[in-house]
């Protein structure tokens, strides 16, 4: 469903990512994982059609996102890591005006708008503006508005960052819902979500891929974090330790 | 075009749920209003004391209400414009880079230029509003005066009040793509403008310069580029083709230029 190959970004002299190699199938879930600044976002920015890779490919369902974004933008869902929300919008007003962006019909919509609100367990917000919402419902209205045109493919940015407990257990639970029908990346720094939410994981540091395994292959010798110190090995642990710390 | 009339409406929505349209609705007719009524009074004072404009002690040119009013009043309001239309202006891609919200556009399946477009146009909307008004008081003029005012150029000077408009909301609107900051946004687009309407008055003090064998009439160029310059032409009553397309270039442009800005910020 997503295939990348060499993909490479410089900001200016700065190398963000570097020569990143993977697919991922239909219907997989993979979690993107990866200290603070190891290149999660910028990779699904690329994905996304946000900004254009340095060098590289990228095709999504066979289509080319640098020849053809919109093909590519048309099949994505994309959460970015801040909510992209309108804080004078109600939350419904907000998800027909995402609806019209994503090019859905205009009789088409409240159905798919409902839906959403009901998957996203929204129903009692949907008329309270965004800006009076709570961080956890304004994570769902995200991942609402990812939702909306019901695409085959989500990117999820640090999807549970920032909330409490308990939210974060019920996007988990979105998050799984969801399997089987979309293909899925998500990406986190937390260790733990990645073996609650995800089939496989792609450890990233630095721009590059330092691993790349089924979650229940890379916890067969003791659990994850310790697949994943030994994957970032001989980087300064503080740092990595910090990360893992917060599951 | 679903796309630009999503934007459209969305952008003039949010004119009308925050404060943003009152106030300069309100702000731009109560001045307007207030110019009118000195500029009349002032008319009053100078017909009552001499027959009109004097060398010594020849009347060269007689009072009119047409150029002794209504024109200077369309000219101050064109000046007035320049700190209306960035105040406008300002939010519409400054306001999306700080919410981040430019995220959602530029990776939904639209156009670059649908969002340009479709936000220029809400501000172009929200413009027409503020200077329909305008139109009273030469309608007030007409109807105490009607035979003795020649409306050729009252009928020009108003529609030129709306190209300069905008001309000035497209430039504005490229400033708010360079900035994630308002204020910065709206300070650049009050330069930017300023620069456009008022570089003619450096014409008298250039001159024609010979460049590899070309000639270069740097008076006439700053003329022509001046928008204060087209301006005035068109309130003498003659309409010219190229004071027209004066002004459509200006908007081609600089929405142009605001769409490049948005694609070139994809680069990080």
């Amino acid at each position: 469903m997503i295939e990348i190959e060499h993909l490479t970004k410089y900001y200016g002299e700065i190398l963000a990512v570097q020569d990143l190699n993977f697919r991922v199938a239909e219907g997989e879930i993979v979690g993107f994982l990866g200290p603070n600044g190891s290149g999660k976002t910028t990779t699904m920015r690329i994905i996304t059609g946000y900004m254009p890779a340095s060098r590289g490919r990228v095709r999504v369902a066979g289509h080319d996102v640098a020849e053809d974004p919109r093909a590519v933008q048309r099949l994505i869902g994309y959460m970015p890591e801040n909510p992209p929300l309108y804080h004078d919008l109600t939350v419904k007003s907000y998800l027909d005006y995402v609806a019209r962006l994503k090019g859905l019909p205009e009789k088409e919509i409240p159905e798919h708008r409902d839906r959403v609100i009901e998957r996203c367990g929204l129903t009692e917000m949907r008329d309270r503006s965004i800006g009076k919402l709570s961080k956890g419902y304004r994570q769902r209205t995200g991942l609402a508005q990812a939702l909306i045109h019901n695409p085959p493919v989500l990117i999820l940015d640090e999807p549970t960052i920032g909330l409490d407990p308990k939210q974060i257990a019920e996007v988990r639970t979105m998050i799984r819902n969801l399997a089987g029908s979309h293909t899925i990346i998500l990406s986190t720094h937390i260790l733990h979500e990645v073996t609650l939410t995800c089939q496989r994981a792609i450890i990233i540091h630095r721009g590059e891929i330092r691993g790349d395994d089924t979650v229940a292959n890379l916890t067969r010798e003791g659990d994850l974090e310790h697949a994943f110190l030994r994957l970032v090995e001989g980087e300064p642990a503080a740092a990595v330790s910090g990360e893992g710390g917060q599951a | 075009m679903r796309t630009v009339r999503a934007i459209f409406s969305r952008e003039l929505k949010s004119y009308f749920f925050s404060p943003t349209a009152y106030v300069v609705l309100t702000g731009f007719t109560a001045l307007s209003g207030w110019l009118f009524y000195q500029g009349l009074e002032r008319f009053i004072r100078i017909t009552n004391y001499t027959q009109g404009y004097k060398v010594g002690d020849q009347v060269v040119r007689e009072w009119t209400l047409e150029d002794d009013i209504l024109i200077p009043l369309f000219k101050n309001l064109s000046i007035l414009l320049l700190i209306m239309v960035p105040a406008i202006t300002m939010r519409l891609f400054a306001e999306e880079k700080k919410l981040k919200t430019i995220e959602l556009l530029l990776t939904s399946p639209i156009r670059t230029s649908h969002i340009v477009l479709g936000k220029y146009l809400a501000a172009a909307f929200l413009l027409t509003l503020m200077l329909l008004p305008v139109a009273m008081f030469p309608t007030i003029i007409l109807y105490y005066a009607g035979s003795n005012v020649d409306s050729g150029p009252l009928l020009l000077g108003y529609l030129a009040l709306f190209l300069s408009a905008y001309a000035l909301a497209a430039m504005g609107l490229f400033a708010s793509t360079l900035s994630e900051n308002q204020i910065v946004a709206f300070i650049l687009g009050v330069v930017l403008e300023l620069i456009f309407f008022s570089i003619g008055l450096a014409a008298p003090s250039l001159d024609v310069v010979h460049f590899f064998g070309w000639r270069v009439p740097l008076n006439e160029i700053v003329r022509d580029l001046s928008l204060g310059n087209h301006f005035d032409f068109m309130t003498t009553g003659l309409l010219r083709l190229s004071d027209l397309l004066y002004f459509c270039c200006l908007i081609v442009f600089w929405l142009a230029a605001s769409n490049h800005s948005v694609e070139s910020a994809r680069w990080g």
